[in-house]
């Protein structure tokens, strides 16, 4: 039974090294997520390191035993015979049983209590329209009667929510900063009311139609990228639209027409990160004359559809 | 050569394509005959290609006679199940109809690890391709879209066979009894698998599809690229062969079981079979339901999901459809279908821990009724599937609570099989590395399941590479890396002959390790903003390095597996005969004489006792009657 205790007491120190070793690695370095730019990344971020933990934890508890066994109980030379008859334990069955079940239990609330959290509506938001189709995005600013065919784009620190359809098949609004996804529907097609690109004749009282929604609020101030994420056909790779986070004077001046966006291709070729542009948005007004930004180095790549 | 021209393989075939061929320019030069009808000048015509397919199947059943004893029945008479090669050579059993269940179990094997060899060509050209950013040497969307959608289905067709292979080898001679409970159709089961694996492989030629594997309308519904309609029946008709097989087993295992053999002492392998087969049994039938309205839709203009709205056609009598319709009754059968392959193979961990242990399997009855709980749970999640779809938010959380529970009776799993290994005198030949291998890539899968099931971190991860890697970490830990496994370990009692045990460890050593790069580093771009299914990704992500080793990863993953495969050929073909037990396993195969009889055992096995008792002085699981002069 002493020699039992040893083996017990070494893989119990090694549970939490390995544990600690494990988190810091994911979550500083292997799963490290792309900087959170809204609010809502913030709260599921939270999930997610938690999750990590939790990854951690299970990695050392089975993997430690595993290895250990494995460099220590190994057969030794010359010994045929078998190892101790042990068959059972109930009492250690019903533990890792019901313990799991608690963590499970626990995630559970704090997966409801975070969703509830991310998906909470804020009182001044700005609705936007979303038209995705093959393949590419449209955005309507009902409030402004504005169509913006380039980009998404949207003021720091103001909630947002956006209301989506589809023109033809199955989409998904996916900007990685802001960690939020939505399917994106396609609405009866034959049916003009209900097509956002009607303007004024857009009407989807009768019909009781609902596009689907999603709120978010940008926090950073920078260029970001909407990845459309359902297999969509053909350019589905290449169903991406630049989203813009301007600062308040900025939208105000974009919103006048006194603000003209980077044009497309030197996005497409930006360098990693996707905050790269953040310190050149502020050059794009018209009164300081446009400077478009340094040419490529890399060659283009992907295809706007 | 006349053997194999002759037999029921080459038959079918060229039934099928004959009978395929004829309907269809039957069908179409009807079709242009009918006045208001399109009937395209050049190219496919559509719906003439569904019905052909169709034909087709029948052609081949008819034609390699797997159904001719039925229709015999039907008229009277009563035709004796053959048994043996009917005078012909032995290999030729492997290629004609035959009601053994070893030889169906092989033929399953040799089919699945053929498909799984194409499932993983097509997997290396996409991987080349995506090595660095930019359209390297495809053409288009469209190529990249077929390449990978076809690896999807072609592969789960593999996996099916692969389990067909394990449940009908195993499930009879574990259980001591002589046969599957229906013979015939078993071969059945078999049989109608292959013209369905045709109709899959010949959609990749004859249009291709960029639906992926799911095929959610109405991108399914209305893509132009047709080989969609061959995808469709090659995966509606392969349901046949899962359903008949998934009930065959059941019986089998109900009513078969030798004397002696209470369920509490079969072995733990046949519980995991037959919770697969449940599941198989009882939900395929939904998928089918499925992929029979899309093949509706599109081909006969029924309308299920494209949505109409207005009130007026509605009214009308025109039909509402819904596209989140068929994501529900797809993804109902589309998880179990995951759980039919991954039970089967942690059933063969099981199995094999206590025999390289030389432990007791530990919890026997834990692990036993986890298969049951795994397969029960898994029948209430699969709208996990879809948390990022326009279900409301109310019935988004059920499905994170059911999913968040699969957790507890896999944990059972592990944990009962690490005190299986504590304090275990190991022996590590060839099956217990993989063994070792798949718990730690299925542990990778396992780790990665809870932080997809809740809502909030899955809104970022859902449709990413993190599920890509996710499920490829679930299926090889769960079924590849314990397929491998098991045929090593019973290869020398199929064959007679053992395996090369070098080749066998460096099988092992690049496949498990290559394995793990792969799925690792397609979680982390997964997490950094890779998305699923696309052909090309920009260099903004910063993540060409992990790319690059992903396809290097996956080379090697792919010549490990031409290792395997030579390994086992140049065995077979050995004069040395394999010890009879060379495990020195208390299971009753391993006591009765290699390759297994005919009829596996000489007369009926007797259970006396429990099946692991490894350690135990004196104990026996079962009395296996020996060749006289033994």
């Amino acid at each position: 039974m002493s020699k039992n205790a040893k083996h017990f007491s070494i893989v119990g120190i090694l549970i939490p090294i390995v544990t600690a070793i494990v988190y810091y690695t994911i979550s500083t370095f292997f799963f490290e997520l792309p900087e959170a730019a809204s609010a809502e990344a913030s709260i599921i971020d939270d999930l997610f390191n938690g999750h990590y933990i939790l990854i951690a934890f299970l990695f050392a508890i089975v993997v430690v035993p595993l290895v250990y066994s494995i460099s220590v109980f190994r057969q030794e030379e010359g010994d045929e015979t078998d190892a101790p008859h042990i068959h059972e334990n109930t009492t250690l069955e019903i533990a890792w049983t019901v313990l799991p079940i608690f963590l499970v239990i626990g995630f559970g609330i704090w997966g409801v209590t975070n969703y509830n959290a991310v998906i909470a509506s804020e009182p001044d938001e700005i609705t936007i329209y979303v038209q995705g189709y093959k393949w590419d995005w449209t955005f309507y600013y009902p409030d402004h009667d504005y169509k913006s065919d380039q980009a998404l784009v949207l003021q720091e620190d103001v909630p947002v929510l956006l209301e989506m359809q589809s023109s033809d098949v199955i989409h998904a609004f996916w900007v990685p900063g802001f960690r939020v996804k939505q399917d994106v529907y396609p609405y009866d097609t034959e049916n003009q009311a209900l097509n956002f690109a009607s303007g004024p004749d857009y009407d989807p009282e009768p019909y009781h139609f609902k596009p689907q929604v999603m709120r978010f609020t940008p926090v950073k101030e920078g260029v970001y990228r909407v990845r459309c994420a359902e297999i969509c056909g053909t350019s589905h790779y290449s169903m991406l639209a630049n989203v813009f986070v301007l600062s308040p004077s900025n939208y105000q001046a974009w919103l006048a027409g006194d603000y003209l966006l980077p044009p497309d291709p030197n996005l497409v070729n930006s360098q990693p990160g996707e905050g790269y542009y953040l310190d050149a948005l502020n050059d794009f007004t018209i009164e300081n004359g446009f400077t478009p930004p340094p040419p490529p180095e890399l060659a283009p790549v992907e295809d706007e559809g | 050569m006349k053997y194999f021209l002759t037999s029921a393989l080459v038959r079918g075939l060229v039934g099928q394509i004959v009978t395929t061929w004829l309907s269809y320019s039957l069908i179409r030069s009807f079709r242009m005959t009918v006045e208001g009808w399109t009937v395209p000048e050049v190219g496919l015509d559509e719906p003439a290609v569904v019905l052909a397919c169709i034909i087709g199947l029948f052609g081949f059943l008819l034609s390699c006679g797997v159904v001719t004893d039925w229709l015999k029945m039907m008229a009277g008479h009563k035709p004796h199940l053959k048994h043996g090669a009917q005078g012909r050579p032995g290999w030729t059993r492997y290629v004609n109809i035959d009601v053994n269940h070893k030889v169906i179990g092989i033929q399953y094997g040799l089919n699945s690890i053929f498909i799984l060899l194409i499932g993983g060509l097509l997997a290396i050209l996409f991987r080349l391709e995506l090595a660095m950013p930019g359209l390297q040497f495809l053409q288009s969307g469209d190529q990249y879209n077929t390449l990978f959608s076809a690896h999807g289905i072609i592969m789960i067709a593999a996996i099916f066979a692969g389990v067909g292979a394990m449940t009908n080898y195993l499930g009879p001679v574990l259980i001591g009894a002589s046969d599957m409970a229906f013979p015939r159709l078993n071969a059945f089961s078999y049989w109608v698998g292959v013209p369905s694996a045709v109709i899959l492989l010949a959609g990749i030629f004859l249009g291709g599809w960029d639906t992926g594997w799911v095929g959610y309308p109405t991108h399914s519904t209305t893509t132009k690229m047709i080989g969609v309609q061959m995808f469709l029946l090659g995966f509606y008709l392969n349901g046949f062969s899962s359903i008949a097989s998934g009930l065959n087993m059941v019986v089998t295992a109900v009513y078969m079981r030798a004397k002696g053999m209470s369920y509490f002492r079969m072995p733990i392998f046949v519980w995991a079979a037959v919770a697969a087969s449940i599941l198989q049994a009882t939900t395929t039938q939904t998928v089918g339901v499925a992929l029979t309205m899309v093949v509706a839709q599109r081909t006969l203009g029924m309308n299920f999901f494209t949505p109409i709205l207005d009130p007026e056609l509605l009214a009308a009598g025109v039909p509402a459809g819904d596209p989140i319709l068929f994501q529900h009754i797809f993804w109902f059968y589309s998880h179990p279908a995951v759980y039919v392959w991954i039970l089967p193979g942690l059933g063969i961990i099981s199995e094999l821990l206590p025999v390289f242990t030389r432990k007791p399997l530990f919890g026997y009855k834990w692990i036993a009724l986890s298969s049951v709980g795994i397969a029960l749970v898994g029948m209430l999640v699969w709208a996990h599937h879809m948390l990022t779809s326009s279900m409301p938010p109310t019935w988004k959380i059920p499905f994170m609570l059911s999913t968040l529970l699969v957790a507890v009776p896999t944990g059972v799993k592990f944990f009962s099989w690490l005190a299986t290994i504590w304090e275990g005198k190991m022996r590590f030949p060839t099956p217990m590395l993989f063994v070792l291998g798949s718990i730690s890539v299925f542990l990778l899968g396992g780790l990665s399941g809870p932080i997809l099931g809740t809502i909030g971190t899955d809104m970022h991860l859902h449709d990413t590479y993190f599920v890509v890697g996710h499920f490829h970490a679930t299926v090889f830990g769960g079924f590849v890396f314990p397929f491998f496994a098991a045929i090593y370990y019973w290869f020398p009692k199929m064959t007679g002959k053992m395996y090369d045990e070098l080749l066998g460890k460096i099988h092992f050593w690049i496949m498990v390790p290559g394995f793990w790069v792969m799925s690792l580093l397609q979680m982390r771009v997964g997490v950094l903003g890779m998305r699923r299914r696309i052909a090309d990704y920009g260099p903004d992500l910063g993540i060409q390095v992990e790319q690059a080793l992903i396809t290097v990863a996956t080379l090697a993953i792919g010549w490990s597996v031409l290792i395997m495969i030579y390994n086992l050929v140049s065995s077979v073909r050995k004069t040395e005969l394999a010890p009879e037990n060379p495990w020195e396993s208390r299971s009753p195969e391993f006591l009765a004489p290699s390759p297994l009889p005919e009829f596996n055992y000489l007369a009926p096995i007797e259970v006396v006792g429990e099946p692991y008792d490894y350690g135990l002085e004196g104990a026996t699981y079962a009395v296996v009657p020996t060749p006289a002069g033994d």
